[in-house]
């Protein structure tokens, strides 16, 4: 085994478990957890047979395995990417919501102060 | 009918008093929203006498002219004009917004470009893009997408939903007015640019940024 082979192995078997505890914390669903897993299975398998990824590669017209990889991994880091923005713009959004209230909600308290008779 | 002025300022504490004081024979009402401002704005805008609605942290114009639609949809008026507080926009031009109003139109737009003299020919390109970014996204057609000087009848107000915070609202109250299938007429304005004006516009980098958070409104959208 190489030593590269060996980290990504290693790093891959600490996010499956981190995965899994993040869903026993109840940070994540536990479909998301298992989505997750079989990544990072999907990773250790390719890592440990990188010809798996060459029979896969030739079905779909692609001339050698490890370019077929790095398109998916670009694939991905692009669609969550694409979803971390999104996140934000509504994290944005319900920031504005409660400022917005904030404001609103004090300038009714100000009227109501203003009509009481003292 | 009762007339609502909404203001949306950031910093304006320079330009705001003058425009409160010019727009007030104009309407019944005034609110300003003070986006969070670090100067003098709040007291400027208490001082003449306006509503000011304060957001504690800056949210961007868009934001601010949600809580002013917000506001006038509470307080129930008949017509909401929204124009900028850097004293760009004549208040002498209310009444023909109001007049457009009560001829039937739910949404007025106030055009620099139906007639554009005056207008730096930067802006001028900006504006195009604008107005073709707005098409080509939402189907809708202006002259001046990008125009902050606007009037709603009290069925614009409730209908429309304001999401996007910054730049980007002025061709999203098109989209929406399109969406709503509201009546949207354009009537000329003459801008005043001022040096002042002109350093508080979009950049080319903002403008940038603001097309691509209408991209993502466009796929937020579902409907």
């Amino acid at each position: 085994m190489l030593a590269i082979q060996a980290l990504i192995l290693l790093f891959s078997l600490f996010a499956l478990v981190n995965a899994w505890r993040r869903q026993k914390r109840g940070k994540i669903s536990r479909v998301s957890a298992v989505l997750w897993s079989l990544l990072w299975i999907a990773v250790g398998v390719v890592v440990m047979q990188p010809e798996s990824t060459t029979f896969l590669a030739h079905r779909l017209g692609v001339g050698r395995g490890v370019d077929l990889v790095t398109y998916l991994a670009l694939l991905f880091i692009f669609f969550l990417l694409f979803r971390l923005f999104s996140r934000i713009e509504e994290l944005e959004q319900d920031i504005t919501r409660l400022v917005r209230e904030i404001a609103l909600q004090r300038a009714h308290n100000d009227d109501e102060t203003a009509k009481r008779p003292d | 009918m009762r007339v609502l002025a909404i203001i949306p300022a950031f910093n304006e504490e320079r330009t705001l008093g003058e425009v409160l004081q010019r727009v007030r024979p104009q309407v019944d009402e005034i609110v300003v929203i003070d986006d969070g401002s670090g100067d003098g704005t709040r007291a400027v805008a208490e001082e003449s006498g306006a509503t000011v609605l304060r957001h504690v942290i800056n949210r961007g114009l868009g934001a601010a002219l949600g809580t002013g639609f917000a506001w006038a949809a509470a307080r129930g008026v008949d017509v909401a004009i929204t124009l900028d507080a850097d004293g760009q926009h004549d208040p002498a031009d209310i009444p023909r917004f109001v007049e457009a109003i009560s001829q039937g139109a739910d949404v007025v737009i106030g055009s620099r470009l139906l007639d554009p003299k005056g207008m730096p020919w930067q802006r001028r390109i900006a504006n195009h893009v604008g107005n073709l970014v707005t098409f080509l996204l939402f189907g809708a057609w202006v002259t001046d997408s990008q125009s902050g000087f606007r009037a709603f009848d009290r069925r614009a107000l409730q209908l429309m939903e304001i999401r996007t915070n910054r730049m980007e609202v002025s061709s999203e109250i098109i989209a929406e007015a399109r969406r709503k299938r509201l009546k949207l007429v354009e009537i000329p304005i003459e801008a005043i640019y001022t040096d002042y004006s002109l350093s508080k516009g979009q950049g080319f980098a903002v403008g940038l940024k603001t097309m691509a958070k209408l991209v993502l409104r466009r796929l937020q959208r579902r409907s």
